[in-house]
């Protein structure tokens, strides 16, 4: 059985770079990048340079939907409990990751980093790759459109690469209703009604036999 | 197409981001002034601790074709977020509703377009309307401890550093 663990790949422009309409985008590559950690002779372009600063000069980059610290923080609980005693085999991030842990003290190690491009499905096509289980963390355009389109790439791309479940991350507002008017919901409950359209029809026969078993 | 049985999902709808104060107020560690449109109580939650939960749900197999609700217990409304700003930072940021027009005018006059302004003040309508203030427990239970609540987030993080900012706010200028 495959257990791996997939977390979110963003696409990285350089700070106040508009988004490109993705109609308008070649795919990058055909094969996956892999990068192993830690990188050897592997560093940041030099517009990530100040990626954590809070100096936001124009050379300065940020990553669209991801939060490092969100990301760090996924590491030490995913790596240090899922890849030891839960044998996830891979834990792929984006390159820009590899870069944040050489400053850390604890680094971690045996994973795989692979890049993607929420603007081109091949990238995500080769980025998912043998994942089992995807967490999107939703990309942070405010482009309504765009957000969602670039989500549904993802998405897509999972369902073409056989992952089995995708943790998305949406945002509270309204609560537990998919009506809110909050303007920052609306690509989130697109994509939450995307990801519920997929849902496979096995699903209703297990919980059956579980209620018959027991 | 090589879709064979589609794919489970597990959607973690995240609390309001703490980290994302200064977003909501549309407060820069200059601004002694935030007018809003409309107010209303948010259960804002800390992003490491959301991460951690986020982690958690990810570590399990449970809450297969769900939708999780990830906050902390405690609500702050944005009055009391600028109030907060106020006593950790020792001065005065003051809090004022405004019409959506001079709201909308302002954002335009700060070079933000006017779609953006749109966004804005639908959130804060929704706001208004308690969309914000639903809370669960879950992110407590996965976290086996009470989630850490805004006033106790901000102030450290203004302490910590008074110029304080949010990435998004940034790119928005």
């Amino acid at each position: 059985m495959r257990r791996s663990l997939y977390i979110k790949c963003v696409s990285i422009l350089p700070y106040k770079q508009p988004f490109p309409h993705p109609a308008q985008l070649q795919p990058i590559t055909s094969t996956p990048i892999t990068r192993t950690y830690p990188p050897s002779n592997y560093g940041p372009p030099h517009h990530w340079r100040n990626w954590r600063s809070r100096s936001w000069h124009p050379q300065s980059s940020w990553i669209p939907g991801c939060s490092q610290r969100f990301i760090r923080r996924l590491d030490e609980l995913s790596l240090a409990t899922a890849a030891r005693s839960q044998g996830l085999r891979t834990i792929p991030l984006h390159p820009l990751h590899a870069h944040a842990h050489t400053s850390n003290q604890q680094q971690p190690q045996g994973i795989t980093f692979r890049e993607a491009n929420f603007n081109s499905p091949t990238t995500l096509d080769t980025a998912f790759r043998d994942v089992t289980k995807l967490l999107i963390i939703s990309t942070d355009t405010l482009d309504v459109a765009l957000r969602t389109q670039q989500q549904r790439y993802a998405i897509d791309a999972a369902k073409r690469q056989g992952v089995e479940r995708i943790y998305y991350t949406s945002l509270a507002f309204g609560g537990f209703s998919d009506d809110s008017k909050v303007g920052l919901m609306a690509a989130h409950l697109a994509t939450e009604a995307y990801l519920k359209a997929f849902v496979p029809p096995r699903t209703m026969r297990e919980d059956v036999y579980l209620t018959e078993s027991e | 197409m090589n879709d064979r049985s589609g794919v489970d999902y597990t959607i973690i709808r995240e609390g309001v981001y703490t980290d994302a104060f200064p977003f909501f107020l549309n407060w820069f560690p200059k601004t002694t002034k935030v007018a809003l449109p409309n107010d209303g109580e948010i259960a804002w939650t800390s992003r490491d601790e959301l991460a951690e939960g986020t982690a958690k749900v990810l570590l399990e197999d449970r809450f297969r074709n769900e939708t999780l609700l990830l906050t902390a217990q405690e609500r702050l409304d944005l009055r009391g977020v600028a109030a907060v700003i106020s006593k950790a930072l020792g001065k005065e940021v003051s809090f004022e509703i405004v019409s959506k027009e001079e709201y909308v005018k302002a954002l335009a006059s700060d070079g933000k377009p006017e779609s953006l302004a749109g966004i804005w003040a639908e959130t804060y309508e929704g706001m208004a309307k308690g969309e914000g203030r639903t809370v669960d427990p879950l992110l407590e239970q996965l976290l086996g401890r009470k989630p850490i609540g805004a006033e106790e987030w901000i102030k450290k993080a203004l302490e910590n550093d008074p110029a304080y900012v949010w990435h998004q706010q940034v790119e928005m200028k």
